[in-house]
This record gives C-alpha cells, structure tokens and sequence, in this order.
C-alpha cells in the first residue's frame, strides 16, 4: 500500500524546488546531468511554467552565445591583420 | 638561428590565429588581444627550457594566454555587481517574480545582426563578475566542455554550474532590463 505520506515524500522528491531545478537546466545543457536528474528536471519542466519560461529564455541565450562565437566577421583578425602581426612578433623574437 | 628561435618562428605561425581570437573572444578589444598575445609569445620564449613537450604546444600556449587574461583582467576591472540567488529565489527556493515569464518579443535569431543589440549583450556580459566571466567565456570557447573549463580554472564542477547559472540569471535580467524592456 502507497501511504498519503509517500506521495507526499514523492512529489516533494520529484518537484524540486525552482532555485535547483535552474541549476540543472545548466546541467542538461552542457549534456552532463544524470539520468534520473534528467527526469526530475524533465517533470518540473512540464509542470512549472516559471521555470520553462526561463528555460526557453535560456535556449535563446545559448544559441546567441553559440553564434557570438563562431560567427566569422567582424568579430576576427582578418588574413592581412594576421600576417601584419605575425611579421612583426617574429622580427622582435628573432 | 638557434632551435628555440626556430620553434618561436614556427609557432607563431601556426598558433597566431587561434590565439589572437581567443583573446579577442575573452578581452573584446583588438588591441588588447594583440597585445596579450604578444606577451604569450614572449613568455614562451622565456620559459622555453621548462616547456618538456609535456602537453601539446598547443595546450601550453593556450594556458599561458588564459593566465595572462586572468591576470589583465584582476589588473583592469572592478569587481561589480555580484548578485546572490536570493534576488531572484526566496527561502523555499521558488521564484521571487513572475517577469520571467514575459516571453521575449523578438526572434532570437535575427538579433545578432543587429549591431545595437550584440553592443548590449557584450555590455551584460562585461557586468558579470570576474570571478565568473572568465569561467564563463572559456566555457563557450572550449565548446561547452565543463571538464577542461574546470581543470584550467582550478574551479570544481559543481562551482561551474552554479557560475553558469548564476551569470545566466544575471545576463537574463540584464537583457530583459537593457532591450526586451521587461522589468
């Protein structure tokens, strides 16, 4: 027989609360949360609407972050900025 | 040209390129990233004999650049705002505010191109404390590999996800209070 008492326990197991649940959202993005973590999370998402709007704010903010870094101009040293640099570090080293 | 000059040669030629923008990733600023690099090079140089081909040249030069940005950055910057989670959860752990749940009213995508945006997405991120900003940075650059950011850093893991989720509760609002106009 399942007791009130370990519903409430389970519950309160797999609805963590928000503060952990944010750090776990970390987690999963990196792909280095645990499994059964990954369920929790996964629950709390669908039952939380605070914490799956923050983790869509996330979303977006990884796919900046992502992009910041790689995309190509003007961001980088361009061939002739490069070259200019390393004509001039290699004189001084020489 | 003795062998320590020719590998310097060398390696500069190799490495220049991902160093430089390494640096300019980290430190947003040319010069500065040009500079710093520079002062790699010249540690290497230096530090030549100590240099067993332990690591891969590759690794070496990119320690000694993360070395030169976290002490550049303790030399240049304040410390600023560092703010505790409980501004944004109370004792239960629960959120303190509903504005996280206004959603963004633009298309993500289209809002790097917007060069007004990225100056305030690269103010926010200069807002984050030190201590965490450069944590943060290399973690992008590394392609979200924890485990490298972790040993460079000298910080635990479970000190990298609570840095990275307290820059992203500090970045969000930073965002939300600077363009979304959410507040």
């Amino acid at each position: 027989m399942i007791s009130q008492a370990m519903i409430k326990q389970l519950i309160h197991i797999l609805v963590m609360p928000c503060k952990q649940a944010t750090l776990l959202i970390e987690q999963q993005n990196a792909g280095e949360i645990p499994f059964f973590q990954k369920i929790r999370l996964r629950l709390h998402l669908m039952i939380c609407k605070w914490c799956s709007a923050y983790n869509r704010k996330v979303h977006a903010m990884e796919s900046m972050m992502k992009k910041i870094f790689t995309q190509d101009a003007p961001k980088k040293f361009s061939k002739n900025e490069l070259e200019l640099f390393k004509d001039k570090l290699k004189d001084k080293l020489k | 040209m003795d062998q320590r000059s020719e590998h310097i040669q060398q390696w500069i030629d190799t490495y220049s390129d991902t160093l430089l923008n390494s640096a300019l990733f980290l430190l947003s600023d040319r010069q500065d990233a040009e500079d710093i690099v520079q002062n790699v090079f010249i540690s290497a140089f230096e530090s030549y004999h100590s240099f067993q081909g332990r690591s891969s040249v590759k690794t070496w030069l990119m320690a000694i650049l993360k070395n030169k940005v976290a002490e550049f950055y303790r030399k240049k910057y304040r410390q600023t705002g560092n703010i505790p989670l409980e501004n944004y959860f109370d004792s239960e752990g629960s959120w303190k505010y509903d504005d996280v749940l206004q959603d963004w009213n633009e298309k993500d995508d289209n809002l790097l191109d917007n060069s007004d945006f990225n100056r305030v997405m690269a103010e926010c991120m200069d807002k984050l404390p030190l201590k965490w900003l450069i944590p943060v940075k290399l973690y992008y650059l590394e392609e979200k590999k924890a485990a490298s950011v972790c040993q460079e850093t000298g910080v635990t893991t479970t000190n990298l996800w609570k840095i990275l989720q307290r820059s992203r509760m500090q970045l969000r609002e930073c965002l939300e209070f600077n363009w979304f106009n959410i507040s």
